[in-house]
This record gives C-alpha cells, sequence and structure tokens, in this order.
C-alpha cells in the first residue's frame, strides 16, 4: 500500500527532504515558468476540486502574452519530494502532478512577479453556460444512467469522459399520467376491441405483457387494423380536443410479413379532425418487418375545435398473423415516456398504479410516488452545464470530481482514495488542531428521518422513524422524498454517527502521496487514535509543509487490526488467538 | 596581476580591492515536530554568495567609470587571479552602490558595489 507518512516503529531521527516544484505552461512545446511559491489545494468538497495559487518569477514577452486565461490555456505543475534519513539513506519519494486550467492572472510589475489561479475542469463546466432559445432536453434519452447523462449530455461538450466506475442510477423524471385505453392487452377479453380488415382474437402465452394479447388475423385486404373504444365520427378514448397525447404499444409478429403491404403497415396511426375538414393523419415509425417484438410511439395533437380524433391499431397486410399488446394512451409528458404500463404493473419505488375500475377493462392511473419532474432534465438557457448536472448526481447521493490528472470520476460514499496517511505525534506531525463543536451537523445523539411521499391517490402522505440516545441533547432531521419502507434508517445513521464530531487539522511535511479520500490515522498526546477520512490536503510551496483536514473521526483503540502492517487482514490471525495477542510481525 | 572587473567591453582595474566577503543564505527549512526534539528538515540550495566588494579608486575619473558601469544593465565578471577562490560573475545586488571620496587623502576614492553572484 502507497502510505504517506510511514508507521511510527522504533526511535526515529530527524527526516530530511529535498522538495522540487516545476510548472510548465501547456502551448505548443511547452514553456517552462519559474516557481516562486504558492499553494495547491485539493478539497473534496470544493468545485473545482483543485485549486491553486502559484507566483512565477515574470517570464519573457512571448511567455507573458500566451498566459491568457481568456484563452484556452493550461499549466502543468509538478510537486516532488525526495526523503532521505539522517543518514543519507533515501526513502520512497512522492510526487504529483497538476494539470489545471488557467483561470486568471495578476502581473506584479513592481516585483516581477506574476500571480496564477489555477483549477480543476470543473471550472470549464462552471464556464459552459447554454446559449440558446430553448432547454437542452438531451438528458431525457438517458434517464436510465445517470453516468451516460454526465458522459453524454455534459462532459461530451468538453471532450471528457468518466472514468470506469460502479456508481450509477436512474434518473427518471415521473409524471401522473392516466392510460387512457380501457383494453390494454386483451387480459380478459376483447371487450372495445374492433377489427377491420381482420378477425381478432386473444392469444394466450407468448405476450409481450401478462399472458394474453390481441392476435389480428388478416380477411383480404390490406388496410387492416383494430381499434379500440371508437372509430370515426367522435373524440374516442377521452381525448380532449386541444392537448396532445402519446400512444404507445408493442407489436409483435412471429416470422416476416407477407402479401400486400399497405402504406400504414405495422404502425399506430392517428386520426384528427375538425368540423367537417380533411383527416389528420399522424403515425408511428413503421416496424421492421422481422420476426420480434418492437415498441412502437406518437406523439400527437389534437387541435382545438376537432371532432374526431381515434387510433387505429394497424395490421397493414393481405396475409399473415400479428400481435398487438401492452397499449397506452396518455397526455404528453416527455418525448421518452412510452413504456408499457396499465393497472396490472407492479408499484414501484417511484410509480403507484392501479385500475380505475374492472382490472384489465378499464383505464389506469399511474401517480409518481415521489416528485420529479421532467424540468430535472431540463437544461435551461443561461444555466451551466456545471449547474445543471449538481443536484442530479447530489439527489443520487453522488460526488463528480475531476482529479489532478483530468480524469472524471462519478463516485458515491463508499469511495475511498488509495494510499494512507497516518501523522503521529513524536514522529511527523506538525502544529495540529482537535475541534469538537456541537454546532456542526457532525455530531448528534438523536435522528428524526421524515419520509414525505405521495400515495397512489396523489394524496401527500409522512412519516418519521426516530432513534434516541438515552439523554439525547441533540437532534437532526433528515427528510427523505420516499415512501415510508419501515424503521431502521434512523437507527443506523445515529450508530454510524457514534465517535464523530471531531476534525483534525493536522500539519507534516508535504507528502504528495496524501490525497482527499483517503484513510487518515492521527496519534496525537492525551488522545485516542483518531481514524478517519481526509477532507482536505493544502500543500505550500513555500514553507515545504502541507495541511490536512479531516472528517469522520472515530475513537480506534490501538490493538484494532486496522493497525497491523498493510495488506494484512483480520482473517490472517488464526482461530482461537486474540487479534490483540497476535503478533503481527510474524505476517 | 590586480584584480578586475570585466563588463562587456569595459574593463574596471581597481588599485586595490580595499574588502571582500561573502555570505550565502541557507534556504533550509525547519518543521518543528509535535512531540520530538529534532525537527525534521526539508533541504533547499543555498543562495549564491552575495556581499560587498570595496573598490579602492586612485583618481575620480576610474571610480566615477566603475559607478557608472555597475549601474548598467548585465552581468560582471570579477577576475582575481591572486584570489581565485573569489573569482564569480555577478549582477549589482540588493542595497546601495556606494562610492565615497576618502576622508583622509581627500584625492582617493573608494567605490562600494553590493554583489549577486549568478550562474550563467
Amino acid at each position: 500500500m502507497d502510505r504517506a507518512g510511514a508507521v511510527p516503529r522504533g526511535d526515529r531521527l530527524s527526516t530530511i527532504s529535498k522538495h522540487t516544484y516545476t510548472a510548465t505552461l501547456l502551448v505548443d512545446d511547452g514553456y517552462p515558468l519559474a516557481v516562486q511559491g504558492g499553494q495547491i489545494t485539493m478539497d473534496e468538497g470544493w468545485a473545482p476540486h483543485v485549486q491553486a495559487q502559484l507566483t512565477i518569477a515574470m517570464p519573457e514577452e512571448t511567455v507573458l502574452e500566451l498566459l491568457d486565461p481568456r484563452d484556452d490555456v493550461r499549466v502543468l505543475v509538478t510537486a516532488e519530494s525526495e526523503f532521505s534519513d539522517w543518514n543519507n539513506q533515501p526513502l520512497p519519494a512522492t510526487s504529483r502532478s497538476f494539470n489545471l486550467c488557467l483561470r486568471s492572472r495578476i502581473i506584479r510589475h513592481e516585483s516581477a512577479e506574476v500571480t496564477l489561479d489555477l483549477a480543476s475542469d470543473e471550472a470549464l463546466l462552471q464556464d459552459d453556460v447554454l446559449v440558446d432559445d430553448e432547454p437542452n432536453r438531451d438528458a431525457l434519452a438517458y434517464q436510465e444512467s445517470l453516468r451516460s447523462i454526465i458522459d453524454e449530455v455534459v462532459l461530451s461538450r468538453i471532450g471528457a469522459h468518466l472514468e470506469p466506475g460502479d456508481a450509477d442510477a436512474p434518473y427518471r423524471v415521473l409524471a401522473d399520467a392516466t392510460n387512457l385505453i380501457t383494453n390494454p392487452g386483451a387480459e380478459v377479453d376483447l371487450t372495445g376491441a374492433v377489427g377491420t380488415g381482420v378477425t381478432l382474437a386473444r392469444q394466450v402465452g407468448s405476450a409481450p405483457f401478462g399472458t394474453a394479447m390481441f392476435r389480428l388475423n388478416p380477411t383480404g385486404a390490406a388496410d387492416s387494423y383494430m381499434e379500440i373504444g371508437g372509430s370515426a365520427g367522435a373524440l374516442r378514448n377521452g381525448m380532449q380536443a386541444g392537448r396532445r397525447y402519446t400512444a404507445s404499444g408493442t407489436f409483435m409478429i412471429t416470422s416476416p410479413m407477407t402479401g400486400t403491404a399497405h402504406a400504414r403497415a405495422r404502425r399506430i396511426v392517428v386520426f384528427t379532425r375538425v368540423g367537417s375538414g380533411s383527416y389528420v393523419e399522424t403515425a408511428s415509425a413503421q416496424a421492421p418487418n422481422v420476426a420480434g417484438q418492437y415498441r412502437l410511439s406518437v406523439t400527437f395533437d389534437v387541435p382545438v375545435g376537432a371532432t374526431e380524433a381515434f387510433i387505429r391499431w394497424y395490421h397493414g397486410h393481405t396475409a399473415s398473423v400479428c400481435y398487438w399488446d401492452g397499449l397506452v394512451l396518455h397526455e404528453f409528458t416527455n418525448e421518452y415516456d412510452t413504456d408499457q404500463w396499465d393497472g396490472d404493473s407492479v408499484d414501484t419505488s417511484e410509480y403507484a398504479y392501479a385500475w380505475t375500475g374492472t382490472p384489465g377493462l378499464s383505464t389506469t392511473t399511474r401517480t409518481a410516488v415521489i416528485s420529479r419532474s421532467a424540468d430535472a432534465l431540463q437544461w435551461e438557457p443561461g444555466e451551466s452545464s456545471w449547474s445543471f448536472v449538481q443536484p442530479l448526481f447530489q439527489t443520487a447521493g453522488f460526488r463528480l470530481f475531476c482529479d489532478d490528472q483530468r480524469r472524471w470520476w462519478l463516485v458515491d460514499t463508499s469511495y475511498i482514495a488509495p494510499g494512507f496517511t497516518q501523522l503521529s505525534a513524536g514522529y511527523n506531525v506538525i502544529d495540529p488542531e482537535d475541534t469538537i463543536s456541537r454546532d456542526t451537523d457532525e455530531w448528534y445523539d438523536a435522528v428524526l428521518v421524515k419520509y414525505r411521499w405521495r400515495d397512489e391517490t396523489g394524496a401527500q402522505q409522512i412519516a418519521y422513524d426516530q432513534a434516541l440516545s438515552p439523554a439525547y441533547t441533540k437532534a437532526i432531521m433528515i427528510e427523505v422524498e420516499r415512501p415510508y419502507p419501515g424503521p431502521g434508517a434512523a437507527n443506523y445513521i445515529l450508530r454510524r454517527a457514534a465517535g464523530k464530531g471531531r476534525t483534525l487539522d493536522l500539519g507534516g511535511v508535504s507528502n504528495y502521496a496524501a490525497q482527499p479520500t483517503q484513510p487518515v490515522t492521527a496519534i496525537l498526546p492525551a488522545s485516542p487514535i483518531q481514524t478517519g477520512v481526509v477532507a482536505s490536503v493544502r500543500w505550500s510551496f513555500d514553507d515545504d509543509e502541507m495541511r490536512i483536514g479531516t472528517r469522520g473521526l472515530t475513537d480506534t483503540p490501538p490493538t484494532a487490526y486496522v493497525f497491523g502492517p498493510p495488506g494484512v487482514s483480520y482473517l490472517d490471525v488464526p482461530p482461537g488467538i486474540s487479534y490483540e495477542e497476535f503478533d503481527w510481525s510474524v505476517v | 596581476m590586480a584584480a578586475q572587473i570585466i563588463h562587456g567591453e569595459t574593463i574596471i582595474t581597481p588599485r586595490l580591492v580595499l574588502s571582500y566577503e561573502s555570505s550565502q543564505e541557507s534556504r533550509n527549512i525547519e518543521h518543528t515536530i509535535l512531540g520530538r526534539s529534532d525537527p525534521d528538515i526539508t533541504q533547499r540550495p543555498a543562495g549564491t554568495r552575495t556581499g560587498t566588494l570595496e573598490l579602492f579608486f586612485l583618481d575620480e575619473a576610474d571610480a566615477e567609470a566603475a559607478r557608472v558601469a555597475h549601474t548598467e544593465v548585465g552581468t560582471f565578471s570579477l577576475v582575481w587571479p591572486e584570489r581565485p577562490s573569489t573569482e564569480m560573475t555577478y549582477v549589482l545586488g540588493q542595497g546601495e552602490l556606494v562610492r565615497t571620496l576618502d576622508p583622509e587623502t581627500r584625492a582617493r576614492w573608494i567605490v562600494q558595489v553590493p554583489y549577486r553572484e549568478v550562474i550563467v
């Protein structure tokens, strides 16, 4: 394991190190810049994640002109430390290079210095404001994966992409709707369905949804179709003039259809008419004439003043059988809301479904359990891509950041950076500060979780889950927009808070293996050993020192197996021996 | 052979170098470690030599020429075969370039040059 600071063992003498800092302006073949001082900070709570201020000696005029933050200028900063002990024996060197974009530059003519502000690539997203006259709705196409929203909609604009990782979640926009089709899948019988040029039947088995589907067997005419809930002559299926609707359905064939094909074959075709005017026809895409199941959809407007609107589920061949199932007609929500659902759909953490009447033979309501409107995936003009995407990954409990190597990471709360930092009194810690505060959210001894959701009738519901320590003095409330899953979460959160509420600000000689979200152990006088996570690291080039901020510290007994040699686990202790008594040096 | 200072085509030849001293700044940093008597050290290269050259001139014109030459941009080379360890290239360092009329003779001149060695 890569350790920042080594394990204190035995008597140690002065560690002697040499620190080298370089900076290169990444234009053409690169221009070296003379670093005089400055500092670089990596903070997991910051966007941009890496920020630096550098002071350089005034370069020659051509280089000075190139240092223009209005252009896309990058600077590579490297910091390297070579360690040796008192006997000039080398210890492992550490180094880190930071590829950062230039945000500002100030020339101080009196002292002939230039001050540079540098930042990691989040700054590029913060600059990337949508300039358009309508919102960007591209993200709606990637509702199944937050990673793909970030990759395809946001990062592709700056030519970047996410590093591989497991952290992902769907981000589906939710909308209440009613499926107006009164017989969406022939699950019960053929009520309401009328065939023209086809003989209708129920086909039981092999259906895409449920157990049955409509079977359309042609009688000879190519203009052959099925209608449900009425044909020409009126506004059908409860459609209303002046509204926009989406119709979708699954078309299925088991072998290519033969005979003569009509132009409307293998489509959903919608007809609307205003008064005695001509029929306006809107059709879905055509299903391929290849065995398989195809989800088709069509979004259409019923014009103001319309007197007729009806839908035909087309067969369209003079021969061969086809099937329709999973028919849905609802008011338009967004262009990707074309999946099948009816009252038999299983309720999820997102939607509740209910038949409004006889199961299988009535309309269906779909109620969003949590509120997540399509607006959330709509990138408004004037909004930067960072402020568009930030609420999305934060809702999912993720963190998006660009590291010092221009690599983008989407990580969840279980993410731990490689390496390990240990700072100990009598060994390597400089000027530590240890803070415990009641006034931060870090510490509490009572937890109240408030669940808020809407039930399938659309009514607002609230439930509480609580966990208390005896004689508690500080409570926190966490609001969750989700149906109440039963008690437990509050207790879990309370247990995780045990031992927290303490933050350390630790100094040390700069070590570039340290980085945020890395485990840290601090051994300080008159305190239990603290283990936690590095929240921030600031390296100062002026005095070769770093400062480490921590979070999530817990008191750790000195016999804890985590203090064993690196790479050794609890499982290495033979059965029957307490790990407190085990001699770790033999492993 | 006496000391000479070469600056481009100008050669300054003082009658005597009255005094020479060099000092070098240590730039090492000591880090005080909590609970330990010995500090950690980060080593940085020591500074180049810096100090003041005191040059003695017999007449006013030579002294003035030396003063004017040192106000010009560029580097100077100290060549002093009798004291080879002092030889260096330098620029005018921080501090003040001083020209003094010798108070005893009231005819001789002393020019004090603050220098900073440069590696070119």
